[in-house]
């Protein structure tokens, strides 16, 4: 009998011990990025063979500061301002983008191939401002609802899944057909 | 600090109930195996009721604890052997992370449902027994989740958005394993723990959020072990 009480004391202790261990799994990856796949016209994966540079563009309103001629600092509303973020800078060697979509409701990314030549797509996408626990703060998801683009060089453009979230999955397939690409 | 200072409150609360167990004087005499299983079976099918108090979770929270818990338990005796049971509660979290400044507020009774079954039901004569047992849990809550604003890490961070919800409504069910014992202390008057593990069935999310505590199951993690502490009444009915 008194065996029996010791273990289940020991028992209690142990699940005392667990629980104080406890700790939030919080996500490693807290930001949500669009997974833009590249493929030919076959599906199959490829690279692109020369260094290729993807700029974020957004329009907003910008606040910004104007010194009066007393010496006086005015901010000035800058009415639907380009805002453009370079997200990847001359990288090859790639078979995919990860590219950050932005807190309005539209994304537009320009991928350079070279000094002249170039694709747009934009994006426009719902914003979903996410909470999972305390600890590990908020994150940002987004539900794409609509793609343009051009077709420059690209040849076409599908969504692959809408919901883009901190899981690292394809979004989009972007296909080409022979333009400065390797499979 | 506080947590561990509680710890060490709720390990010696432990330990000090079951000294009473061990060593109890109450401890009738033994009887031959063949003589307590016929009195088992000439015994009545119902054999009282108790009611008992939990107040490990409010404990807790006086000591600095994020989350307050206190419920109900109404238990009967059939043969000495099947207890049924219903536990009534009520569990809040009032939360803010220093840190990050998120905050999560609810507020919400709480219902489990179900049976132990007593491990000595052959041994009467002792002052307590160890049982184990199933429960189902259930709540329906709504809950409020807010924090600073939110900007945009890139394109300037010239976009920012609020990040404040309220009245989320959700529910939860789950199913607990449980392992305890009951010991009288004083005529009427009894003490008991239990050690839960307790496995999370469904819990609502909302496309904006999840709940983070949800009332009688504690943070929202697939699963979980937890501890009780009850202080019991045996009813005279």
């Amino acid at each position: 009998m008194k065996k029996i009480f010791a273990i289940i004391l020991s028992f209690a202790a142990t699940v005392l011990l667990i629980s104080s261990c406890e700790e939030e799994n919080c996500p490693p990856n807290s930001l949500a990025y669009a997974v833009f796949a590249l493929s030919d016209q076959y599906g199959n994966s490829l690279q692109f063979t020369s260094p290729v540079s993807v700029i974020g563009q957004i329009q907003a309103d910008v606040t910004v500061n104007d010194t009066l001629e007393d010496g006086t600092i005015q901010e000035i509303i800058k009415a639907d301002s380009i805002i453009n973020d370079t997200i990847i800078n001359q990288e090859s060697a790639s078979e995919y983008f990860q590219l950050p979509l932005s807190y309005d409701n539209y994304t537009r990314f320009i991928i350079a191939y070279d000094e002249t030549n170039f694709d747009t797509i934009t994006i426009n996408h719902q914003n979903i401002p996410y909470f999972t626990n305390l600890d590990c703060g908020t994150m940002m998801f987004y539900n794409v609802t609509d793609v343009t683009y051009t077709r420059h060089v690209l040849d076409s453009l599908t969504t692959t899944n809408p919901n883009i979230d901190n899981n690292e999955k394809e979004n989009f397939k972007i296909y080409y057909t022979n333009f400065a690409v390797d499979e | 600090m506080k947590k561990k200072t509680s710890r060490f409150i709720i390990l010696t609360l432990l330990l000090t109930s079951n000294l009473f167990l061990l060593s109890s004087p109450a401890r009738a005499q033994k009887k031959d195996k063949e003589t307590l299983k016929k009195e088992y079976k000439e015994s009545p099918l119902y054999q009282g009721s108790w009611v008992g108090l939990e107040i490990l979770g409010a404990g807790n929270y006086l000591l600095g604890g994020d989350f307050f818990s206190t419920e109900i338990i109404f238990q009967s005796n059939l043969k000495n052997r099947f207890l049924p049971v219903l536990e009534v509660g009520y569990g809040k979290t009032d939360a803010t992370n220093n840190t990050n400044n998120l905050h999560y507020k609810t507020s919400a009774p709480y219902f489990r449902i179900g049976m132990d079954y007593n491990i000595f039901y052959l041994k009467p004569y002792l002052p307590g027994f160890l049982f184990g047992g199933l429960r189902f849990g259930m709540t329906s809550f709504s809950y409020d989740v807010d924090g600073p604003t939110m900007q945009d890490p890139n394109y300037g961070g010239v976009i920012t958005v609020p990040f404040s919800y309220t009245g989320l409504k959700s529910n939860a069910n789950w199913l607990e394993l449980v392992l305890g014992i009951k010991v009288k202390i004083y005529k009427r008057f009894n003490m008991g723990w239990t050690v839960r593990y307790k496995l999370r069935m469904n819990a609502k999310e909302h496309p904006n959020s999840q709940p983070w505590y949800i009332p009688g199951y504690g943070k929202n993690n697939s699963n979980s072990f937890n501890l009780m502490y009850n202080l019991i009444y045996d009813l005279p009915f």
